[in-house]
Order: structure tokens, then C-alpha cells, then sequence
């Protein structure tokens, strides 16, 4: 059992970034003056109940593909087939321990050039008795000296949340997910085209994203944009955690 | 009831929900807002008739309660004098031979496990009866009367056969059949949407998903335009079986393919083999688990178990469905949207007069300001929702308004109607109700009869 679980922490997100988001789906001045309450939270260290908890820096192990939620390789399909016609393989599957409203599953796979790993995450979150799914991928490259290449694609109305994740040593663009799969990547491409990253065998490739994941997960716990849930917090989400699982298999 | 013509090459469709709208358009206008059945009881080769506006919509609930009890409800209806009318619907229940013959526009589920579930339930209620569904309206059910038996003892069957024209409504074509949700709110929805899933299977074993409203006329009839179009499409998740009505997988390299779905498709493929000559063609008889299996995955089957919570929570309902019971869902609908409008002027309204106060301190003016005017919006609105319901009630025909409110087949007992069902489902061999009662979903009234 895990006792290590971790919670995005909004209220630590810089006053810029939350009003962008907030914008996406609530007028202006109510955007800023909601953006101004977050934040003010966040300086007098009192954060929004937490409704997840995600044993991220656990050391996790690869799991078969079988293993995997079979809602994880449903959506997956979307994005597999671009990979694999991009020349991808799969190289390892993660399923994260998760407590309260949602689940969590990544795919990695590795270019024919052996440079770009192609990220594939999947979230489910229960919202209102119904688990909504969401799936998103990111090309990651590598090289002995920051910055960190990532591409990533997301919903038009995520874009900005992607500003709590501009860490110092990441080069970070993210697109329209409505963007081809191949666009994306020729975008990546192109971006690494004159940088000398790494060549990486498979067993170099999950080690190496292990551990650049590990160094932005431990960034971002030191930033508070991700914080360790507390012992009471954790007992609550296990209780919820019995709650949601049933709540999924309604749902289904 | 009016007939759409279909060519012989690649019929002419339209959507069932535009089928529906076009029916009820053409329609005239007696039946332009209703859900018509006729029903005939015949006993001691005695035929009796009868009819009702709304009762084609609650069919599938009032059959499963088996024949004694479906013959109660139906002898509340209006009698008729002889078999002839327009319906969406109807039954006949020939005691003496021991036959139901029954035709609805919905009359089971699309997803072949619930439709299984289904039609497990409803031959346990009727069981020493066989049960017939009829593609049509009237006339296909008057060949069921006692009348007609002695001239065509041969339409006593079956019906199912594999020369009959397919009653379910396709799209010609693999683009006709595209799925296209773009807004965000419609994807969430668009999740529950059934539909039709292909897989594509390359030389090297390979796989791509594809998903498409229905499988379309071309793509039965193997043709190349309709492959490289299936192709060419972007790819899809896998489907929970949950949402999936039909299904095919296709190696055009070792020229095999593998479909299932319902007994419509079986009928309509054995007259399309023709077009498959050269190709190795396969009924897979276990729907979704077998396409999941020439896929590699495990997809995400659904149990009977689930299936029997999607058909269940409506057999248990009383809720009616007319043209009261419609306009006051649409009503309610209006009245939740104007009660959030009316609360939005008020609070439009009452800003500028709450900076008024900020500005004099005059709060005493404020609060009765913002009484006052809260007194006369909501009077207004008062007004004028009694004046919409008036209307509305007028709108309705004297023959609606008069119309008794029938009751439900079954007992009209909660305690009682759970007892009978369970015992049902114990009798079909299914999951008994305190295992799947957990599995049943939010849906009440008006939003269980639309359960595809």
C-alpha cells in the first residue's frame, strides 16, 4: 500500500495562468476576481479540498498491456494507430495508484529513430455518478543538457492550463489536439531538427523518462503546484475511492 | 401508414429518427402527435379490437407483463368495430392459437446483448405462446387475425426470413454513415451514442478501429470504394459493447471478414453473399466478444447483468406517456430555462441599485427598490407562465383532454410489480433484481422509454 499520494494544488498556480484558464469558460471579470480568491488561498497556505491523490515518485513498474484499464486501451486506439503508422513501438505501460475520483494509465513508445518517446496518458475522472475519460499525448526528447523538448497536444480549452507546467528546464510547445498525430510530431521534429539529443536504446529510453519525469514531478512539488496529501486526506479518498469504483462499474 | 420506396440497388435511407419525423409528418393530422396502436384479443376464434393514441410508446413495457395481464390493459382501450386505422404499432393475441403477434416502432434495444436480455424476458412472460414480431404497421398485424389465417396459414411463421426487405434504416454509404461530433458537450453525449464498430485488420496483423453510425448498404455489398473509404476514415476508440449494435472486422489481405449485430443483418448478408463470393465471410455468433478477440483486445463486454438493469427499471415504471405527459417535459424544460433567465434580470436589475447604495449609503431605498422590483418581475413571470399553460391546454384536442388516463399493464402495486419482475427474471435464467439493482441508472420517467 502506498501512503505517498499526491494532489495538483491549484491555488499555487501563478495568478496569470489561472485567470487564462479561468477565462476558457467564465466571463472576464469573473475569471479575475476568482483567479485573485485562488491565489489569495494560496498565500495563506489553504488549499482546495482535494478530491485525488496519485502515487506519483513511487518507482513505478511497467504492467502488460493487458493489465491495463480496458477503458485506457479503448481511447488509446485513437492515438495508437497514428503512432504505429508514424513508426512507434510500444515500450512500457504504467498504471498509477490512484485514490478518490480518478484513474490513471500511461503508454510509452519510442520513434523508428529511436529519439522521440511518444506519451500517451489516460484520466478518468468521475464527475455527477458518470466516469468522463480523457487521453492526451506528448512527444518528449532528450539531451545530456536541458532544456527538455516537449510537444504536447491538448483541447483548445486546456491550452492555457499548460502554463503550470513551464518549468525552466522544459521547452514546451503545445498544440491543437485536432491537429493531426503527424503534424504534431513534424512540428516536434522540427523543433529538435539542429539539437543533438539522445539516441536511446528501449531499456535507455524508460530510464531516461523516468527519471526527467521524476526531476519535473519533484519540481513542481517544490513550485506547490503539486502537493503530498496529508494522512486525514488520503483516509477520506480511500473512503471515496470504494465509493467511485462502484460508481464506475454503473457507469459502464 | 406510408412506405418508403427503396431501389433495388442501394435503397433509399433515412435515419430512424428521421423516419420517425417523416412518418409522423405524413402522418394525417388526427395522428400527427401521437404513438398509435390497435390491439386484438381472440378468443374461442372470437376477434375483438381495439385502439389507443399514445399506447405504441409503453408497448414494449405493457407486453412483457404476459398475456392475461397485457389482455387487461388492452380492453381499457377503445373498442373498435373492425381492424382498420392508421398505428405505429399494435398487437394480436390469439389465445386460441396461442400467438402474439406484435409490431412497435421500438420494440427492443439495439445493442444485441440488451435486445437478447430482452427478448429472454419476454418469452418467459408469454410462455407457452409464440411470440412474432411484425415489421409493419396494421396490415402486417392483420395477417395475424383469425381471418386471414385460413387464406395465408403460410404468414403464420416466423417472419424473419432471409428474403425480406431489412425494416432497419441505413445509410448508403461508409461517408454517409460517418460519425461526426465536433462540440465538446456533444462528445460527452456522443459517448453513450450506439453504433456500429469495424475493425480494419492489415496484412501484418495490424489493427484499426473505425466507427460509424450503422454499417452501410456499400460496405455489405463488399464494394471497393466503401474499403478504401473505411480506410481512409479517422481512427476510433474501441466501443464498450455497452454502445455497439453491430459490428464487423475485415482482412482485405487474406480476404475474410466477420460480422454480427442483429437477425436483420443475418437476413440482409445471406442476400448480400452474392457480393462476398470470393471472400471468406463469418457469422461470429458471439457479437462483440468474438470481433474483440480478431481485434486483440479485450474491449469492455457487457454482462447480462447490465443488460438486464438497462430493460428493467422501464418495465417496472408507470410512467404514462401522452400528450400531457410530453408538453409538460417540455414544459418543465421551458420553465427550469425561464426560472434562470427571470433570476438573471433580477440580479441585473438589482445591480445598479446596489451601487446606488455603495455610492449614498441610502440602504433602507435599496432594500425596498429591490423589493418592489423583485415583487413586479416575479408577478409578471406569474402572469405569464399561467397564460402559456392555458394556451397550451387549449392547443390540446378535445379528444386528448378526454381521454381516460389508461393504467399500466401488471399490478399497479410498486412492491408488487418488483416481486413479479423478479420471478421473471428467475424464470428466464437471468440475474434476479437485488443483483442488478445497483447497476440501474438515474433515468426516470419520459428518459427510460428513449433506452436504445
Amino acid at each position: 500500500m502506498v501512503d505517498h499520494y499526491y494532489t495538483e494544488d491549484v491555488t499555487a498556480v501563478p495568478y496569470r495562468v489561472l485567470r487564462e484558464m479561468l477565462e476558457q469558460q467564465l466571463p472576464v471579470p469573473v475569471a479575475c476576481a476568482l483567479a485573485g480568491l485562488l491565489r489569495l488561498r494560496g498565500k495563506l497556505r489553504w488549499p482546495l479540498a482535494a478530491t485525488h491523490g496519485v502515487a506519483f515518485l513511487k518507482g513505478e513498474t511497467g504492467v502488460a498491456r493487458d493489465a491495463l484499464p480496458p477503458e485506457a486501451i479503448a481511447k488509446w486506439a485513437v492515438l495508437e494507430e497514428p503512432l504505429r503508422d508514424l513508426g512507434f513501438r510500444p515500450l512500457r505501460f504504467l498504471c498509477v495508484e490512484t485514490i478518490g475520483a480518478t484513474r490513471k494509465a500511461y503508454a510509452l513508445w519510442l520513434d523508428a529513430a529511436n529519439s522521440t518517446l511518444g506519451s500517451l496518458a489516460w484520466t478518468a475522472t468521475m464527475t455527477n455518478g458518470r466516469e468522463k475519460h480523457k487521453v492526451n499525448l506528448e512527444f518528449n526528447s532528450y539531451a545530456d543538457s536541458d532544456p527538455e523538448y516537449i510537444t504536447g497536444a491538448a483541447a483548445e480549452a486546456d491550452l492555457p492550463a499548460s502554463g503550470t507546467i513551464a518549468l525552466d528546464f522544459v521547452d514546451l510547445v503545445m498544440l491543437d489536439e485536432r491537429l493531426d498525430i503527424a503534424e504534431i510530431y513534424a512540428s516536434h521534429l522540427a523543433r529538435i531538427d539542429c539539437e543533438s539529443v539522445y539516441t536511446m536504446t528501449d531499456e535507455r529510453a524508460v530510464a531516461v523518462h523516468a527519471e526527467r519525469s521524476t526531476r519535473r514531478m519533484r519540481r513542481l512539488l517544490e513550485q506547490g503546484i503539486l502537493r503530498e496529501l496529508t494522512e486525514s486526506e488520503v483516509a477520506r479518498l480511500r473512503r471515496a475511492s470504494i465509493r467511485s469504483r462502484a460508481e464506475v462499474i454503473r457507469s459502464r | 401508414m406510408v412506405h418508403l420506396a427503396v431501389s433495388e440497388e442501394l435503397p433509399a435511407i433515412v435515419s430512424a429518427a428521421e423516419r420517425q419525423r417523416c412518418l409522423k409528418a405524413l402522418s394525417c393530422g388526427d395522428t400527427a402527435m401521437s404513438e398509435p396502436a390497435m390491439f386484438a384479443t381472440v378468443r374461442d376464434g372470437v376477434a375483438r379490437f381495439f385502439a389507443d393514441r399514445w399506447a405504441s410508446a409503453v408497448l414494449r413495457r405493457e407486453v412483457m407483463w404476459g398475456p392475461e395481464d397485457f389482455e387487461s390493459w388492452v380492453l381499457q382501450f377503445e373498442p373498435l368495430d373492425e381492424w382498420d386505422g392508421e398505428c405505429d404499432g399494435g398487437a394480436v393475441v390469439d389465445f386460441d392459437r396461442r400467438i402474439l403477434a406484435w409490431s412497435c416502432d421500438a420494440p427492443g434495444y439495439r445493442v444485441p446483448r440488451v435486445s437478447f436480455v430482452y427478448q429472454k424476458m419476454l418469452a418467459a412472460a408469454w410462455r407457452d405462446f409464440e411470440i412474432v414480431h411484425v415489421d409493419g404497421g396494421n396490415e402486417a398485424l392483420a395477417r395475424y387475425l383469425p381471418s386471414a389465417g385460413e387464406d395465408t396459414p403460410a404468414l403464420i411463421v416466423q417472419n424473419r426470413g432471409p428474403d425480406r426487405d431489412p425494416p432497419v434504416a441505413r445509410p448508403t454509404t461508409v461517408d454517409e454513415a460517418r460519425r461526426c461530433v465536433t462540440d465538446d458537450d456533444e462528445q460527452e453525449n456522443d459517448d453513450d451514442a450506439i453504433r456500429a464498430w469495424v475493425t480494419l485488420i492489415d496484412a501484418d496483423g495490424k489493427t484499426r478501429q473505425r466507427e460509424l453510425e450503422a454499417l452501410p448498404f456499400d460496405l455489405l455489398m463488399a464494394k471497393t470504394d466503401a474499403l478504401q473509404a473505411l480506410a481512409a476514415l479517422g481512427p476510433a476508440p474501441i466501443p464498450p459493447e455497452a454502445v455497439v449494435s453491430e459490428g464487423i472486422w475485415i482482412n482485405s489481405s487474406e480476404r475474410s471478414a466477420g460480422f454480427w449485430g442483429p437477425p436483420e443483418l443475418y437476413a440482409m448478408m445471406k442476400k448480400y453473399s452474392e457480393h462476398w463470393q470470393d471472400w471468406n465471410l463469418t457469422w461470429l455468433k458471439k457479437g462483440y466478444a468474438d470481433q474483440c478477440a480478431a481485434a486483440s483486445t479485450k474491449g469492455m463486454p457487457m454482462t447480462n447483468a447490465q443488460a438486464v438493469a438497462i430493460v428493467v427499471p422501464l418495465i417496472l415504471s408507470t410512467q404514462q406517456f401522452d400528450a400531457q405527459v410530453m408538453l409538460g417535459a417540455i414544459g418543465g424544460g421551458l420553465k427550469r430555462t425561464a426560472n434562470k433567465a427571470v433570476g438573471c434580470l433580477l440580479v441585473v436589475l438589482s445591480l445598479p441599485v446596489l451601487i446606488f447604495g455603495l455610492v449614498t449609503g441610502n440602504w433602507r431605498g435599496v432594500l425596498i427598490t429591490i423589493a418592489v422590483t423583485s415583487l413586479v418581475v416575479l408577478g409578471v413571470y406569474q402572469f405569464a407562465v399561467y397564460r402559456f399553460k392555458r394556451m397550451v391546454r387549449r392547443g390540446l384536442s378535445d379528444s386528448e383532454r378526454e381521454r381516460p388516463q389508461p393504467v399500466v399493464a401488471g399490478p399497479q402495486d410498486e412492491g408488487m410489480r418488483r416481486k413479479r419482475i423478479d420471478e421473471l427474471l428467475n424464470r428466464a435464467g437471468l440475474p434476479r433484481l437485488a443483483q442488478v439493482e445497483h447497476l440501474f441508472s438515474d433515468k426516470k420517467g419520459l428518459e427510460l422509454l428513449a433506452e436504445s
